[in-house]
């Protein structure tokens, strides 16, 4: 978070597993952030590269939380599954990630928030965000179920799928 | 001049004392000594200090058939000991189920020194190494989640991992550290090969004619004194190939039909041969070498036909089973 007259405040372990097969909105909650005023939000979608290399992790990076690959180490940094008369078996599969320079599928979004946002004692601002999942099959890429139903390693068709999904985070605004 | 010399004395000494601590913390005993003629080793157990509980608690669950999905099956199932902890002399082990694997189980042994794992060298960690095994619908077909799930419910274990890491709550991370502790610490390095490279006992004339021929033709790959240099190699074991190897996990078609440079340590007991356990003995193996060599597109420019006479067959040989470690096979630390 870059503070409004210089300077930022970034998380400690600051790692977010997020389940949207939940309806409704995802709320993840940031706490013990420094008093000040701040203008603009970053964070990335995957694991650094560090995490990746560095054996066994807990909290959001456990392995029981069925997000690395056991073959192939490394971080799946977003699974996306479902059903589609288009696929040819009748279903998809998109399991992402990639880190290493050839295959790297890691983005780092910056939203501004156009104005300030006041961190105070006791205050509960809140930063909203849209995911518009459309965006996976058509943003920077087209990509279609019938021609690509499965993707699961790091490779080409896995950063087109990242590249697309990273897309679809958008800002939409605060509330103080 | 003097002064100089004592400075440089002091901090060696200095130096060599803090190496040390790195190795065993808690618990307290030396645990970890790197064999004088080994290499630095690529996990030094910095994340997960090793403690004589640490090193109890993983070897009990390499022996517990609990980390499988029906409890039938445990790491040690398809890495015995007295094989130098590859499977019992088959090409394909047995999992939950009766499913037959894809791979021949190869040896354990020194791998605080392995920078990768598997055929393929597709899993990059030690401790990350035991989720491949566990959840492979193939081998133990279990979710790492019910293995929390099961042993947080076993009051034995609670006790056993509070020991080892002080806390009640048993994690994925505290299994694979375990794991890691008694995996880590198994070490092979008492052949008959590692007397005669310590200058304690001599080779016979065939055996040190063995050794040369193999540093002339071997070494390359199988280097001392781990005798792997852990690099991906087509040795011209195929034409064509039933499983791509390295080409799996880099996609490059380059690799494909290249594996892991395996160790040959204990190579005696770990019959068949290769990834797939096509070789049933070393006879077979030095033929393959000598008059089996297959082309391909990714086979090593270094493997050719070597013609070697049957002489030179034995004596190769001779030296590979120097390499054959009784005390590491029965040591009662790695035992079940
Ligand atoms: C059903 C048989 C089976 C079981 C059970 C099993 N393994 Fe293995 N293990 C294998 C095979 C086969 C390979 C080689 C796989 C490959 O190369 O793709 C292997 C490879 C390994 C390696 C890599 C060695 C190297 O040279 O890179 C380690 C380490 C290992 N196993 C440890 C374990 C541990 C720890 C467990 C228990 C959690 C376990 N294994 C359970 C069959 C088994
Ligand atoms: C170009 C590198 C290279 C050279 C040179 C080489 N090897 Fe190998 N060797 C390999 C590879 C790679 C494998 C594993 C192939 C597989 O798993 O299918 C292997 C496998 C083996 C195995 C079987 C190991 C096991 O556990 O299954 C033996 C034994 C062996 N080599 C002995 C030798 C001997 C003896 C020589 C010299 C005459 C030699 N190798 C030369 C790369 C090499």
């Amino acid at each position: 978070m870059k503070k409004s007259g210089g300077g930022s405040w970034i998380e400690d372990e600051s790692y977010y597993l997020v389940d949207v097969s939940q309806t409704g909105g995802i709320e993840i909650v940031l706490t013990d952030i420094p008093e000040d005023d701040y203008t603009e939000i970053t964070y990335t979608i995957g694991v650094d590269s560090t995490r990746n290399v560095s054996g066994s992790q807990t909290g959001a990076l456990s392995t029981s939380n069925g997000m690395f690959w056991s073959w192939n180490s490394g971080y799946i940094f977003m699974k996306f599954e479902g059903t589609s008369p288009q696929a040819t078996s009748g279903t998809f599969a998109y399991h992402i990630g990639g880190f290493t320079t050839a295959n790297n599928a890691i983005y780092t979004n910056t939203h501004q928030f156009g104005t300030n946002l006041a961190i105070t004692e006791g205050g509960t601002p809140k930063v909203h965000m849209h995911v518009d999942m459309k965006s996976i099959f058509d943003s920077q890429y087209t990509i279609s179920v019938a021609t690509m139903p499965n993707v699961q390693m790091p490779g080409t068709n896995a950063q087109m799928v990242a590249t697309n999904f990273h897309n679809a985070f958008t800002f939409d605004h605060i509330h103080q | 001049m003097k002064y100089n010399k004592i400075w440089a004395v002091v901090f060696t000494a200095l130096t060599l004392l803090s190496c040390k601590k790195e190795y065993s913390t808690g618990g307290g005993s030396p645990q970890f000594t790197p064999p004088p003629h080994f290499p630095e080793p690529v996990y030094t157990f910095k994340a997960n200090p090793l403690t004589k509980n640490g090193i109890a608690l993983g070897k009990k669950l390499f022996y517990d058939p609990i980390l499988s999905a029906d409890n039938s099956i445990s790491c040690g199932s398809c890495h015995a000991q007295m094989h130098a902890f590859a499977d019992h002399n088959v090409a394909f082990s047995t999992g939950v189920g009766g499913k037959l694997g894809k791979r021949n189980s190869p040896t354990l042994a020194n791998l605080a020194w392995y920078p990768h794992f598997m055929a393929d060298g597709g899993i990059n960690h030690i401790e990350v190494q035991p989720l491949a095994p566990i959840t492979d619908s193939l081998e133990m077909a279990e979710t790492m989640s019910n293995v929390v799930q099961k042993l947080s419910a076993d009051s034995t274990y609670r006790a056993l991992f509070k020991k080892a890491f002080k806390t009640n709550v048993i994690d994925d991370q505290k299994i694979f550290y375990a794991l890691a502790q008694f995996m880590g610490t198994i070490i092979s390095a008492n052949s008959d090969y590692d007397k005669y490279i310590n200058g304690r006992i001599s080779y016979n004339a065939s055996q040190e004619k063995g050794l040369e021929l193999f540093r002339q033709h071997c070494e390359s790959c199988h280097k001392e004194p781990l005798f792997t240099d852990f690099s991906f190699k087509n040795n011209g074991i195929d034409t064509a190939f039933a499983d791509i190897g390295r080409g799996r996990i880099t996609q490059d078609y380059n690799d494909y039909g290249k594996f892991k440079v395996p160790t040959l340590r204990n190579i005696e007991m770990t019959y068949p041969y290769m990834h797939d356990g096509r070789f049933y003995n070393l006879e077979d193996v030095i033929d393959h070498y000598s008059e089996g060599i297959k082309e391909s597109h990714s086979k090593d420019a270094s493997v050719n036909n070597l013609h070697l006479t049957a002489q030179e067959k034995k004596d190769l040989i001779n030296f590979l089973k120097t390499l054959t470690d009784y005390s590491y096979m029965s040591n009662i630390n790695y035992a079940e």
